[in-house]
């Protein structure tokens, strides 16, 4: 599904990513995990082209993500809150996100009622502006904008943060389902050593933008890495 | 205390980014500042000069006097329309071991910072040394100071107490300016004496220490009033919370059934309404429409041309300038989902220019009154609001792929320099010499008519293609993207 070769990310003269080779298969469901500053979000952002790369290139379903918008169509993503526009209501942004995809209003709905846990009353029907949520209702809006299309490929940054602990089960089984779908696959970083080996079936370790451990995800994965992070 | 204070204060102010990442707009701003305050010291030092000439045989003093109170009411208005309420930098207090009461004396000594507390200084200060001081003796002059200086700071927690109060109500200020004209109308048919008044107030300041007593017992209730307010709602939600009415309204499903870029028009016309900076925006380009009346009503200009043109571009392209110029900036706060979710960069722009297009229309049709003065101005106007929607649309979205600094669409829009950039500048050049360029040889050669027609067919051909001009932009935006992202990003 993803392939990235030799890529690199330099700010001024400090290098944040550096990674000869990494691929991502269909199906699978891939957790990133390192220490602030690891270089997370900076890959994150070079697999959506958001920034470009030094050098080297990421190849979502065979072809650049650079000059090429195809993979938008089956890609959804949320990283922060700048993927989120501040001024409309949550429904109202569901409304053009699904627009986008040419789904209508009622589709829209009918999607959104698969998240009516996760969202715990406090999203949809309000007459609030996304501006004025709270931080974790703001991610609930920007996860449910990310999946409201369907994706084939899911990226999400730090899903489990900001989230109360009710609404945190709510999204592991959120995303449980998702991935039980043949045809998706998963990409999330977090800080959350627990969560993220519960949801992942492969984990890389990111330090200073070098991925320095590639583990299956097993019985003693998270001791392993408790164990590095300890260290 | 207080030391922490200010000197985080000064911090601030020195490192607010668009103090330290935009030297040419702070030359530019300075030099402005500068301008001003020549010219304000100037005036303070030749305005008895200026008086004496206008109202022989007066006592320069008394009619100076006799203007003070019309200046105060326009210093009011000013400060009612330009001067920020200072709110959310005390948050990082509230919790700390620090009184309740000191943090909300900061609070309000912060508005004395604002440049209107010294720029009258640079006209009163002269004026009581080269006039006062020879004639009425030094403590004259320290009564009359201390007068006007306080009358200034009154106005200043007036102003502020009023905005408090009335959760920064739009319709405050047109409603002291409607005030304001009602009085400067009696004072005109003469049933009252404004300037009398004034006189009578501040030539009494020169001796007599009451008025003074007076005007700084009423500073102090202002500053009082403010106090009380503030100190009985410092409570974090309350501060954060400018106003609660935030509900969402409007439908505006209309454009939503023309596929991507319905979607995106509809977006766009939210933004402009449900947020302050665009909304300002909208209300200045149509106040726009009106200038022509500087040009129309001198028949030097009203017989030429190109005074005309110049006037025909602004009326009919305000708000596509006025707007343009900060696109795609207004969006810099979502720009990652822009660029994320599956929109094509050809549709983005396109909306754009489907929206600058129909308000350019507006324009025009509003101006289309102007034939009472002259009805050569129905078809200049029609000519450059064809130059406006062919040609000069295009140039504006193109400078807009320069634009990579942020926008904070809360904030209101007066001598905001948020998102400002060189590129602002450059774009205003070919927008007003662009027009003259094509007119003239005709208009030079040949005769008007022909300088013209050519501009209006010219506009026409490129009107025809705009997808063409669309499609270069959205290609330069292609290679730009990158950087306008990076750009929104910082803070």
């Amino acid at each position: 599904m993803i392939q990235i070769e030799n890529i690199s990310k330099k700010f001024g003269g400090n290098t944040a990513v550096n990674i000869p080779h990494l691929e991502i298969q269909k199906n699978e469901s891939f957790g990133l995990v390192g220490n602030n500053g690891a270089g997370k979000t900076t890959l994150f952002r070079m697999l959506l082209d958001l920034i470009r790369p030094s050098s080297g290139k990421v190849m979502i379903a065979g072809s650049n993500v650079k000059g090429n918008s195809n993979w938008k169509k089956f890609t959804g993503s949320y990283l922060d809150e700048g993927f989120l526009i501040g001024f409309l209501t949550p429904d109202e942004y569901f409304n053009f996100i699904g627009g986008l995809h040419n789904i209508n209003k009622a589709e829209v709905n009918e999607r959104l009622q698969g998240f009516e846990d996760f969202f715990n009353g406090e999203i949809t029907g309000n007459k609030k502006y996304i501006r004025d949520l709270s931080k974790g209702n703001q991610k609930k809006v920007g996860i449910a904008a990310a999946m409201l299309s369907r994706p084939e490929l899911l990226v999400l940054d730090e899903p489990f943060a900001n989230l109360d602990p009710s609404t945190q089960i709510r999204l592991k089984n959120i995303l449980r389902e998702y991935k039980s779908n043949n045809e998706n696959t998963l990409l999330v970083s977090s800080h959350d050593l627990n969560h993220v080996t519960e949801v992942c079936e492969r984990i890389v370790v990111l330090e200073k933008g070098e991925t320095i451990k590639d583990i299956k995800t097993g019985e003693t994965t998270l001791k392993e890495l408790e164990e590095y992070f300890a260290a | 205390m207080i030391k922490y204070f200010i000197y985080h204060k000064w911090k601030e102010s020195i490192r607010s980014t668009v103090f330290q990442k935009n030297l040419v707009i702070n030359i530019i701003l300075g030099l402005f500042i500068l301008y001003f305050m020549a010219s304000f010291a100037l005036l303070g030092f030749f305005i008895d000069a200026i008086l004496s000439e206008n109202f022989p045989g007066r006592n320069v003093i008394y009619v100076f006097n006799g203007f003070l109170l019309y200046y105060f009411g326009v210093e009011l208005i000013l400060r009612l329309q330009l001067q920020e309420l200072p709110v959310l930098s005390v948050q990082p207090y509230m919790h700390l071991p620090i009184s309740r009461k000191n943090v909300v004396h900061y609070l309000l000594s912060q508005n004395l910072t604002s440049l209107f507390n010294y720029f009258p200084l640079l006209v009163f200060i002269p004026f009581a040394i080269k006039v006062l001081l020879p004639e009425s003796g030094a403590l004259s002059v320290v009564l009359w100071l201390g007068s006007v200086i306080s009358f200034s700071l009154f106005l200043n927690y007036l102003c502020t107490f009023i905005k408090r109060k009335t959760a920064e109500g739009f319709w405050i200020v047109p409603a002291v300016i409607l005030l304001f004209a009602a009085i400067a109308f009696l004072d005109y048919q003469g049933i009252i004496e404004l300037s009398a008044v004034s006189e009578a107030i501040f030539n009494a300041s020169l001796s007599n220490p009451l008025i003074l007593a007076i005007i700084i017992g009423l500073l102090a209730l202002t500053y009082y009033l403010n106090f009380m307010l503030v100190y009985s709602n410092t409570y974090l939600d309350e501060i954060s919370k400018k106003q609660k009415s935030n509900i969402a309204v409007g439908n505006y499903s209309f454009f939503e059934r023309f596929g991507q870029i319905g979607q995106l028009i509809s977006l766009e016309i939210k933004l402009i309404f449900r947020n302050k900076r665009s909304k300002s925006v909208v209300l200045t380009s149509s106040l726009f429409i009106l200038y022509g009346l500087v040009f129309y009503t001198n028949d030097i200009y009203l017989e030429g041309n190109y005074m005309l043109i110049f006037a025909g571009v602004f009326i009919t392209g305000m708000f596509m300038m006025n707007y343009g110029q900060f696109i795609p900036s207004w969006e810099s706060s979502y720009f990652d989902g822009i660029l994320t979710s599956d929109i094509d960069s050809e549709q983005y722009f396109l909306s754009k220019y489907y929206l600058f297009v129909p308000t350019s229309l507006a324009a025009y049709i509003l101006s289309l009154p102007y034939a009472f003065i002259s009805w050569r101005l129905v078809v200049i106007n029609l000519v450059l609001m064809l130059f406006n929607i062919g040609i000069n649309a295009f140039v504006i979205l193109f400078f807009s792929t320069f634009n990579n600094r942020r926008i904070d669409l809360s904030k209101k829009a007066m001598l905001n320099w948020e998102g400002v950039g060189a590129s602002q500048f450059i774009m205003v050049i070919p927008a007003l010499l662009l027009p003259i360029a094509l007119f003239f040889p005709f208009e030079h050669f040949i005769s008007p008519v022909a300088g013209y027609t050519f501009l209006a067919s010219i506009s026409i051909i490129c009107l025809i293609f705009h997808k063409f001009w669309i499609r270069l932009i959205a290609k330069r935006f292609e290679q730009q993207k990158y950087k306008i992202a990076a750009g929104f990003r910082k803070e």
